[in-house]
């Protein structure tokens, strides 16, 4: 296989299912009608209800969703060989993930812009409504630990992407001061951002910073209480804006190398195409591809914040029905085609960067260490890194070394951010809870607040194995995914009511993935939770929820589809 | 070249916008707090007296456009937070 001809074949299948079901499920199920007032309009606020172009909201959309998940998801499920990842990023992306980002986009649409878990609640009860906000502030702690340890790994692996990083936040300090104190020009601010930018990944080349996995624990938690509690224009806005220039720069010369490298006749896949269906993925133990592929997997396939992002802002600025396809559906088929990327850059010189850490693999061994192997020796985002500058040697001639920096800056940047975000999250989440349960007004400090969060984060990163946190990060998004899921289903039939099977299209992709997430929880927990008392309970909790979440659905299930009437906005 | 400009701008544009939602989300927090303490005595609080309230109503119209937008929000006030999300 060539990563021209995945490549292509992605495209390929992405057009022609966007233009057969995608369409289908907008007249047939959505009943997309470019006449009915969109929310935009009708509650037309010109701060977060405003009409845009759909092409804008497409890139607004897009740029939302993506981030570290579609890249280190396929890295480490290249352990069941390229084939049955890309299936499932396929398969999984095409009848699940996208119809999941387009309905929750299209259901909220239709409710005035509320999220998908008010909509929850308006359509099973005000329980489900209740339990999300329980269930973000546990998904919030592993978000912690999952990034923290992604991120800490990459700083031991690409020490110049440390220095780069580190750097990189300065440089964000520069920009907001520069731009709010000195006031000086946006562009010109913007261009001396950018030439900093570039600075620091020749520095970090120059002076790499190496430290152990636990230092960096210490500094990261250190900066993360800091970052989260200073005001936002310090750090936050100008590195935000910044991010857009590295994501988007990585993005199209990763694209461009990668169909470059296939046409020249240098894109051939390595690595094997299909190893066992019990690879050892998950905690290093021998994992079945069904039901554990969707822990692992995220993004690229499906990805259950995703429905927050489509029902929060995507749903406000949407101008006409009939774009929503575009947005919701679309975005998340560009995002199963930066996975297929992925996926490809690995396969094809995922070997070399074995070899390069003086690993011997070949197709017999590759299920049993690939992923224990990369996330001990190599690095579950280096070997993506890597990949990557090797394509952009074979395409352009760069450098690996900066090619591999500039890799690990970028998904570090991304990750760096989610980091402080989810800590400022939890903050608010956490001061709620004391709030609700009058708890001692000293827990509601916004340093105690954030000290609780992120300590107990650290401290399952620093006790935890990689590949346990990451399947229950993954776990609590996924169930999310389910929880939006059902939601549609029940909004798809009981208030939509499309004609014929078309109920089914989404009643049954739900129900497989309720059940897909569960049947993975219940075995993450007996195999592989069981090594931390902390990742089992936060997994307990979220398999609570997910139960009470199925029963609550069951019974507005079972109310007659007139008792919706009301409901409809 | 057009639609690769519009896919452009609103990839930028979504940085831009994330990127200013912090700041906004706590201006509007610090503007309905603000508002809350100054139109007190619509609430029952006789702080400020109820006649210089009147007096600065005129100048209050963006603050009270903002607390109807809170009293409207207020079941999906999660949905805020949770909007600002940029986990993946």
């Amino acid at each position: 296989m060539n990563s021209a001809i995945t490549i292509f074949l992605a495209g390929l299948i992405y057009v022609v299912l966007y233009h057969t079901y995608g369409k289908a499920l907008q007249n047939k199920v959505v009943k997309a009608d470019p006449n009915r007032p969109t929310p935009a309009h009708k509650l037309y606020d010109g701060v977060d209800y405003v009409p845009a172009h759909p092409l804008v909201l497409y890139g607004h959309h897009f740029a939302s969703i993506a981030g570290a998940g579609p890249i280190v998801g396929p890295a480490v499920a290249m352990a069941w060989g390229w084939l049955p990842g890309l299936l499932w990023v396929w398969f999984g992306n095409v009848f699940i993930g996208a119809v999941h980002d387009y309905l929750a986009l299209m259901s909220s649409v239709r409710y005035d812009g509320k999220s998908i878990q008010w909509i929850a609640g308006k359509l099973m009860s005000k329980r489900t409504s209740m339990a999300f906000e329980l269930y973000v502030w546990f998904a919030l702690i592993l978000v912690i630990a999952a990034f923290a340890n992604v991120i800490a790994g990459i700083f031991v692996k690409t020490p110049g992407a440390a220095t780069a990083s580190i750097l990189f936040l300065l440089i964000a300090v520069i920009l907001g001061w520069l731009l709010y104190k000195v006031q000086i020009d946006f562009k010109v601010g913007t261009i001396i951002g950018i030439v900093l930018l570039a600075l620091a990944i020749y520095i970090g080349f120059k002076f790499p910073i190496e430290a152990s996995k636990q230092v960096w624990y210490i500094f990261l938690g250190l900066y993360i209480i800091v970052a989260s509690s200073l005001p936002v224009w310090i750090l936050l806005q100008p590195r935000d804006y910044l991010n857009a220039y590295i994501l988007w720069f990585g993005l199209a010369l990763g694209g461009i190398a990668f169909l470059v490298v296939g046409l020249k006749g240098m894109g051939t896949f390595t690595a094997p195409a299909y190893t066992t269906w019990s690879a050892h993925v998950v905690g290093g133990k021998p994992s079945p591809f069904w039901p554990t592929i969707p822990l692992v997997i995220a993004c690229g396939a499906l990805s259950g914040f995703h429905s927050l992002v489509g029902s929060g802002t995507s749903s406000k600025q949407l101008d006409n029905e009939l774009h929503g396809l575009l947005v919701g559906y679309g975005g998340m088929f560009t995002e199963g085609f930066l996975s297929t990327i992925v996926i490809s850059s690995i396969a094809v010189y995922g070997i070399k960067v074995f070899q390069d850490a003086n690993v011997a693999i070949n197709f017999q061994n590759w299920a049993q260490i690939y992923a224990p192997m990369v996330a001990s020796k190599i690095g579950k985002v280096t070997i993506f890194a890597k990949s990557y500058a090797y394509g952009l040697h074979d395409a352009f001639g760069i450098d690996v070394k900066a090619g591999a920096l500039f890799a690990s800056l970028w998904v570090s940047a991304f990750a760096l951010t989610t980091l402080d975000t989810a800590t400022r999250l939890g903050r608010f989440a956490w001061q709620e809870i004391i709030e609700m349960v009058k708890g001692p007004e000293i827990l509601k400090n916004k340093w105690v607040a954030s000290f609780i969060l992120v300590f107990l984060g650290i401290y399952l990163a620093w006790i935890g194995k990689w590949l346990v946190i990451w399947p229950a990060f993954s776990g609590m998004n996924q169930m999310l995914a389910s929880i939006a899921m059902m939601t549609a289903s029940l909004w798809v039939a009981k208030v939509q009511r499309p004609a014929g099977i078309w109920k089914w299209a989404v009643l049954i992709p739900a129900l497989f993935l309720w059940v897909t997430v569960t049947a993975a929880l219940i075995w993450f927990l007996i195999y592989v939770g069981k090594g931390s008392i902390w990742v089992s309970i936060i997994t307990i909790v979220g398999l609570a929820l997910n139960f009470l979440l199925v029963i609550d659905w069951y019974h507005a299930w079972k109310k007659p589809a007139e008792e919706y009437q009301a409901a409809t906005a | 070249m057009e639609p690769i400009k519009n896919f452009l701008k609103g990839f930028f544009e979504y940085f831009k916008q994330s990127s200013t939602e912090y700041i906004e989300f706590e201006l509007r927090e610090l503007e309905n707090v603000f508002a809350l303490i100054l139109m007190a005595s619509f609430i029952g609080i006789p702080s400020p007296p109820t006649t210089l309230v009147l007096r600065l109503m005129p100048h209050m119209v963006k603050e009270i456009k903002v607390m109807q937008q809170r009293a409207i929000d207020l079941d999906d006030v999660f949905a805020e937070v949770a909007g600002m999300f940029d986990i993946d």
